[in-house]
């Protein structure tokens, strides 16, 4: 991440630095994190900048570890797994069930701690029509290492109405759960094409296409699975443990496919800008999801702004998710990953901003969401039991000497 | 699922792109000031979208569109 530069294309005229301090809270005494970021550009000569980005994580709660159906709570014993402690809430109890039994949420205990440091530093050269950035960046945590790279392409065309976009990027991470003695890795490519328009003199639309192909070890290591019936022969499924609880299983590949449309509009009678942003996403475990946000940009005189936003988001569940399985399935893939589940989400947010002797922009922020499955857009509520809800607080600075 | 019939979901909003494309109106650069507002800019503060981003992406089962980059994370 850098400062933002009010024009692309042209290199920063300036060394800019900031710093934003995040805190994310789960309802129901889940997660909680606090976000640390620290991040700074620099011209290098006329024709080129370097932008540097630091972030910490430190995380501390607790997380759904897997679902038993109601009634099977002695099955619960030794699932959280670790020295975890094993507590079992029952936020099912009043929703309509469309399964035999309503399923129980078994979280791990309050005590799941980590920190997670991250750098990533990215380098432009700007010719007169064409942009070439290059990035790269490593993030690291004691169960999580990951390594990233990759290089961006834009060209400005069609006496610059119009800006192509091409990016390509790898990433290589390696996961050694706390909990497991195991040591497992995955990679990721990721290729996108882009294009940039100018409509009029008040409106720009941009569309991407981005495609990644994952491969590895694609599962949660944490997340586990209740199977009825047991699957101890089936190849990839290691028990997890107590009888009919296993380690998820997830495929070794996916690709995913997202297309982004965004539109932004200046609006002269209100000095505002409204941004839209619609994403279509795609990927061959059966999820698709649709993602709309609105922005609008409103300055409120004397360098203050205020952007008011709405988001929604609808997924369909993953073809080899179930909050539980009555029965072991053909192909041995299992997760119960509340995020592989059929869900919508709505949030809503607003942040300030204050601009002091055009170098100094100070900045709040909050955003507030609902994860529900009745907010799914094919109506599924059989996750109803995984519905949670979070808040997101910021607050920062951005110099510009 | 058959991923090639589901991806023409997106094709009208690749044929209304097209056509707003093919309808814009030459804009001369001194005509551009509003363009060039900072709030009309793609990313107009990067670090907040980056977190807003990071968190999504931790919750839901979606990413991409906007992009390559950033590393994995063991997000829970």
């Amino acid at each position: 991440m850098s400062p933002n530069k009010t024009a692309a294309g042209v290199p920063a005229d300036g060394i800019a630095t900031g710093f934003l301090y995040s805190h994310y809270d789960e309802c129901c005494g889940r997660m909680a994190v606090d976000v640390f970021q620290a991040f700074g550009i620099t011209p290098l000569g006329e024709s080129a900048d370097l932008s540097a980005g630091w972030v910490t994580d430190r995380i501390a709660g607790a997380s759904p570890v897997l679902n038993i159906p109601f009634g099977r709570t002695d099955a619960v014993a030794g699932a959280s797994g670790g020295a975890a402690k094993v507590s079992v809430t029952d936020s099912a109890r009043s929703l309509p069930l469309t399964i035999a039994a309503r399923p129980v949420q078994v979280m791990s205990s309050a005590t799941i701690r980590d920190t997670r440091n991250a750098l990533d530093l990215n380098g432009q050269y700007y010719f007169d029509d064409l942009t070439i950035g290059l990035a790269g960046g490593a993030s690291d945590e004691k169960d999580y290492r990951s390594y990233f790279s990759n290089l961006n392409l834009r060209w400005e065309t069609n006496k610059k109405m119009t800006t192509l976009a091409f990016g390509a990027g790898f990433t290589d991470d390696t996961i050694t759960p706390t909990t497991r003695a195991i040591k497992e890795s995955k990679t990721a490519i990721d290729s996108m094409l882009g294009i940039t328009q100018i409509l009029d003199k008040n409106s720009l639309l941009q569309a991407n296409l981005t495609y990644q192909y994952s491969s590895g070890f694609l599962s949660n290591p944490y997340k586990k699975v209740f199977i009825s019936g047991g699957g101890r022969h089936q190849p990839g499924l290691e028990s997890a443990g107590p009888a009919d609880i296993f380690w998820e299983n997830r495929p070794n590949e996916r690709h995913q496919w997202a297309l982004l449309a965004r539109y932004l509009r200046y609006f002269g009678d209100w000095d505002a800008a409204l941004h839209l942003d619609y994403r279509f996403h795609i990927d061959d475990w059966s999820i698709r999801s649709h993602t709309v946000e609105a922005q609008w940009h409103q300055p409120l005189g004397n360098e203050w702004m205020l952007v008011p936003r709405l988001r929604y988001y609808s997924q369909s569940e993953a073809d080899f998710y179930s909050p539980y399985f009555a029965a072991p399935r053909s192909n041995g893939f299992y997760s119960s990953d509340y995020r592989l589940s059929g869900f919508g989400a709505l949030s809503g947010g607003l942040t300030f901003t204050k601009t002091f002797f055009d170098q100094l922009k100070v900045q709040t922020g909050v955003e507030y969401s609902v994860h529900k499955a009745g907010l799914n857009l094919d109506g599924a509520t059989q996750s109803g039991f995984a519905d949670f809800s979070f808040f997101l607080v910021t607050a920062g600075f951005e110099y510009q000497f | 699922m058959n991923i090639r019939n589901d991806a023409w979901q997106s094709m009208p909003a690749i044929l209304l792109l097209l056509l707003l494309i093919g309808g814009c109106t030459p804009v001369a650069p001194w005509q551009r000031g509003n363009l060039a507002k900072p709030h009309m800019a793609l990313e107009t503060d990067p670090a907040t979208t980056a977190i807003r981003r990071h968190v999504h992406m931790s919750k839901e089962a979606s990413s991409g569109g906007y992009g390559s980059g950033g590393g994995g994370c063991g997000c829970n």
